[in-house]
């Protein structure tokens, strides 16, 4: 047996996932760092490049705005730029990947009790994230499939009744998400393929169905008190002073100087380091929950820790 | 393994506490906060509306009473607002509503039942952990704090457990099975001594199994049973088909003979006691 698991209430589910979060926060703040570190190489290459490259010729962009003007040269430059941007825009997505492959690693061996270093959740990591990769189209595809079949009948309720459509939507667009919240932890910790997870996830849900529904709604409602509102809520008194100082976007010379005030200044970077510390926190704790939610529905379904994980049928990350 | 924290008593008995996270303190507020605005709008909304009073009017130009029933309205606001949880912290042990239905407790640090002093500190540091919005102070603390304390707790000197909620050590009816004695033969006649590792799946099976599928059910109680007849000595085949009813056979077993053996165990505490008093 083992007997660090056991089935769970809701409030239990978020509170090990807060303490997992907590106790490698350090491990997760380094697999971000590493994941990220060729994005921000990058990132800071192109904007260099940029400030250089715009220098060097004032008016490329008005010049891009009129493609009958382009010489052949600049015209494959700009093709060459698109390109990389596809290519930037490509390894941004796979870094993402290969982050919530590592994400995934790090609290399924807090759920088990051991605490793992970033190079140990990222090991199999090219396979893991492919996988994850394939299973989000996958997911996307079949979402799509199914939102499409449904939005017709949907749109055709929303023509007779609007708010009774509205709900249906609501409600429709709730059940594929529970029924699918646990897809891309199978594919990493399960080392399945990436295509019967979906079908999986189903099958645990569907026992677990309000349980999963209430924790779905619950991290939403956590998310929304803590980063929407406060995103609001600190921006609107932005508005406000930009109003009372009569200064507006079309005079970026008076912006900067309203900005740069000691007071806005404290006011920005309070708002800044708030945002990006509750971001983190809360894009990890909605990863990590849903492992969580995994461990918690093998183990009312399957009664997964009665049994060594060896014998348990299942294999799991490690 | 959530946070706990193992407090030594001068009788050196050690007493673990879970400790309460965000997660389900964030919960048990949400029900306490719609708790408080129910209360709000069903006292105090018909009373303001009874007076029919106007909140623009400047203080020099309100008459007498109608200054006298805001000054009651503002308290009976901060009454709800503060006073709530005060109050139910003090009646009933450290909870509110909210708390005691997601099974949390306020104590404090030694673990003593929360006082109205601790209560008072606690609450009315709620308005620095609510800044700037939404508890956003508060919540950060807890989640960086090992004991996931808000300010108001720290300050105060408290915080927030888990109750533990009792499991019945009887999980099934136990009645004697069918073919008890022949399965007790059939393991060899004698009960070794189990540890919890093997007693424990047991028993969490018998707790659980009406919520396992029965292809579940077989490979759980073949699983269990495999690692649990290692302890036994079974002599030949399985004399019956049900592999469920041996498991149900060895829990009964045990239990039976752990209810004799404190049987035992009391009679003998008492016997010293009374040949004492009459020597």
């Amino acid at each position: 047996m083992q007997t660090h698991l056991r089935p769970m209430g809701i409030g239990e589910i978020f509170d090990r996932c807060f303490y997992i979060l907590r106790t490698n926060f350090g491990t997760l703040v380094k697999l971000h760092g590493i994941a990220f570190l060729p994005v921000y190489i990058l990132l800071a290459l192109a904007l260099v490049g940029a400030v250089i490259f715009q220098k060097a010729n004032p008016f490329f962009f008005q010049k891009i705005a009129n493609p009958e003007s382009l010489s052949p040269g600049l015209a494959l430059l700009v093709i060459g730029l698109f390109l990389l941007f596809i290519f930037f825009a490509l390894l941004v997505m796979a870094v993402i990947y290969v982050n919530i492959y590592g994400i995934y690693r790090i609290f399924d061996a807090g759920v088990r009790g051991e605490k793992i270093t970033w190079r140990q959740a990222l090991k199999g990591w090219p396979l893991g994230a492919l996988f994850l990769f394939i299973a989000g189209i996958i997911l996307a595809i079949a979402g799509g499939t199914v939102g499409f079949a449904a939005g017709i009948p949907i749109m055709a309720l929303k023509m007779v009744n609007n708010v009774l459509g509205e709900l249906v939507q609501f409600a429709f667009n709730m059940i594929i998400s529970v029924f699918t919240v646990l897809a891309m932890p199978i594919v990493v910790l399960e080392r399945k393929d990436p295509v019967t997870p979906v079908w999986r996830s189903i099958c645990l849900t569907v026992k677990n169905f309000w349980r999963a529904l209430g924790v779905i709604l619950l991290s939403t409602l956590l998310y929304m008190c803590l980063y929407v509102l406060i995103t609001v809520l600190f921006l609107l008194p932005f508005f406000w002073i930009m109003g009372m100082s009569g200064v507006t976007f079309d005079n970026p010379e008076a912006l900067l100087n309203m900005l740069l005030t000691p007071g806005m200044l404290a006011f920005g970077l309070g708002l800044f380091v708030t945002i990006l510390l509750l971001s983190f926190i809360l894009f990890h704790f909605n990863l990590g929950i849903q492992v969580i939610m995994l461990y918690d529905f093998k183990i009312r379904s399957e009664g997964y820790d009665l049994l060594p994980p060896e014998e348990v049928g299942i294999t799991v990350a490690g | 393994m959530n946070a706990q924290l193992t407090i030594r008593t001068p009788e050196n008995v050690h007493i673990r506490y879970d400790l309460a996270g965000p997660g389900s303190r964030f919960f048990a507020l949400v029900i306490d906060n719609l708790i408080q605005g129910l209360l709000l709008t069903a006292f105090l909304w018909p009373l303001a509306k009874g007076k029919n009073l106007d909140l623009n009017t400047l203080p020099e130009k309100m008459g007498l009473w109608d200054g006298l029933f805001l000054a009651v309205l503002i308290f009976f606001i901060m009454l709800i607002a503060l006073g709530y949880f005060i109050i139910f912290e003090c009646l009933w042990d450290g909870q509110t509503p909210g708390k005691k239905l997601l099974g949390l407790k306020v104590r404090r640090l030694g673990g003593q039942p929360v006082d109205f002093l601790a209560s008072l500190l606690r609450n009315l540091f709620r308005i620095v952990d609510i800044l700037p919005v939404f508890y956003v102070a508060g919540f950060l603390t807890m989640f960086f704090n090992s004991m996931g304390r808000r300010i108001g707790d720290i300050v105060a000197g408290t915080m927030v457990i888990r109750e533990r909620r009792s499991k019945a050590p009887l999980p099934v009816g136990l009645a004697p099975e069918e073919h008890e004695e022949e399965i007790k033969a059939w393991l060899g006649g004698s009960l070794p001594e189990l540890t919890e590792g093997e007693l424990g799946p047991i028993r969490e099976y018998l707790r659980r199994c009406d919520a396992f599928a029965p292809a579940t059910r077989k490979r759980l109680v073949e699983g269990i049973l495999r690692r649990v007849l290692v302890c036994f000595r079974p002599a030949g085949p399985m004399p019956v088909v049900d592999a469920e009813q041996v498991l149900r056979v060895i829990y009964r077993w045990y239990q039976t003979a752990n209810f004799a053996r404190e049987e035992a165990e009391h009679g003998r505490e008492e016997k010293p006691a009374v040949s004492y008093e009459n020597p």
